[in-house]
């Protein structure tokens, strides 16, 4: 059995690093709420940016357009395909990052003309270490997602889409689907996909359909709109994945928290038994060495 | 006078709930105001000044980043990424933006490192107008 002392050092370690898991605990739960804000405000403009491009396009449905073009003529095999990541910055949030990692991976297999664009630390350097094809000067952080990191990110996806570097863009990241879960997704983001915004297409079939003028034209309506709304599904990306992270992150520090309790309490005994027994020990002693001087006696 | 719905929408806030008499908006060809009843339509809207007149008569005026906006059924909703009011510009920040951005166009730059100042010269130019006609 492990001496006294041992036990005690041993029970300082945990709770130190009880602190620093209790600690984390609480500013991953404060950082969940400011995001959650932050989702909550930008769901009026997401929703209502996707049922105007969805009107545009049942208004003008035999439309092509650049950001629509599903450049079929290219075989799969030789589509160059960008996907961009979303990881955290640290680990320490349980599943968080590998179940993101997988995703990608997933995507990678038996492929080549993959390229990736990792946001977040994590990410970067594990995809550094496999020797993947990563865009080193894709740098971005997760942390407080703003619209400003999210425009930059489709002017880029964007410009390299429309100059055929890229022939489909996706993204990798977590969707909170309610406050205890969170799952790992992969979505489309060019080109668009007609089908996603027509679901309601059918259904109006018989109404009449009003007519709407585009101004200048609709060429250009759509020119302003899609790039809108990609900057609007990676912001919104941004932020559930953001959300997510540190909604893993203190589910993790809490699961370490308690935990940590647990062996506290279970060393406590084993120290409380250890000193008991060394006292026990030490009265036999005395005891003994007592007896052992009387029958000199 | 005839009043329609109006909407308008940033992507971090809703920045107007209720009903309009009357809105300016700043589209690529010039502005364009839109009063009640209008034909259904939509426009792009470029960085520029917003203005339009709640069902009170106040008068409101805005800054907006790209974006655009559907008049349907009497319904107007503006989209854009940014939507700011007139006092809530940093002036400083959008001169310090202004001047980054011209420093970009003056190098040599690819054609969408282009666009891209170019737009972010016209969201600087637009705040600090706006922000000069306040005589902040």
């Amino acid at each position: 059995m492990a001496s006294a002392k041992e036990i005690q050092s041993r029970m300082r370690s945990i709770q130190d690093t009880m602190k620093i898991t209790s600690a984390m605990y609480m500013i991953s739960s404060s950082k969940l709420k400011k995001a959650r804000k932050t989702l909550a405000d930008t769901e009026p403009y997401f929703y209502s940016l996707q049922s105007a491009i969805g009107r545009v396009l049942r208004h003008m449905e035999d439309t092509e357009h650049k950001y629509f073009d599903e450049r079929a003529e290219i075989a799969p095999e030789a589509r160059k395909i960008g996907y961009i990541v979303v990881s955290a910055d640290k680990g320490l949030a349980g599943a968080y990052n590998h179940n993101v990692f997988k995703i990608a991976e997933d995507c990678m297999e038996n492929r080549e003309n993959v390229q990736l664009f990792v946001l977040g630390e994590v990410g970067r350097q594990y995809f550094f270490k496999k020797d993947v094809d990563v865009d080193t000067n894709f740098r971005f952080t997760v942390q407080k997602p703003t619209m400003h990191r999210a425009r930059v990110i489709s002017e880029k996806m964007i410009a390299m889409y429309l100059e055929g570097e890229l022939d489909e863009v996706h993204i990798i990241y977590t969707r909170m689907a309610n406050a205890a879960t969170m799952v790992a997704e992969k979505k489309q983001l060019l080109p668009l996909k007609k089908a996603a915004f027509n679901t309601s297409v059918q259904k109006l079939v018989d109404i009449h359909q009003e007519e709407i003028e585009m101004i200048p034209s609709a060429e250009e309506v759509l020119n302003s709109i899609v790039p809108n709304y990609l900057r609007g599904m990676i912001y919104g990306c941004l932020v559930e994945s953001y959300a997510s992270e540190h909604n893993s992150r203190m589910m993790a520090m809490d699961a370490a928290t308690s935990s940590a309790r647990d062996m506290l309490k279970d060393l406590s005994i084993k120290y409380n038994r250890v000193r008991q027994a060394a006292i026990t020990q030490e009265i036999t002693e005395v005891i003994s060495g007592a007896k052992a001087q009387k029958k000199k006696l | 006078m005839n009043t329609f719905g109006l909407n308008v929408i940033a992507s971090d806030k809703d920045f107007y709930h209720g009903r309009g008499k009357s809105i300016s908006l700043p589209a690529k060809d010039g502005a364009i105001t839109i009063l009640a009843h209008h034909a259904d339509m939509m426009v792009a809207i470029v960085p520029g000044e917003m203005r339009f007149q709640a069902e009170d008569n106040t008068w409101y005026t805005a800054i907006v980043g790209g974006g655009f906006a559907q008049i349907i059924n009497n319904r107007v909703t503006v989209l854009a990424d940014s939507i700011e009011k007139p006092e809530d510009i940093d002036l400083k920040r959008a001169r310090d933006a202004k001047e980054r951005a011209e420093e970009q166009l003056r190098q040599k730059q690819s054609l969408q490192e282009y666009y891209v100042s170019k737009a972010s010269l016209a969201r600087a130019m637009a705040r600090m107008k706006a922000a000069r006609d306040k005589g902040i």
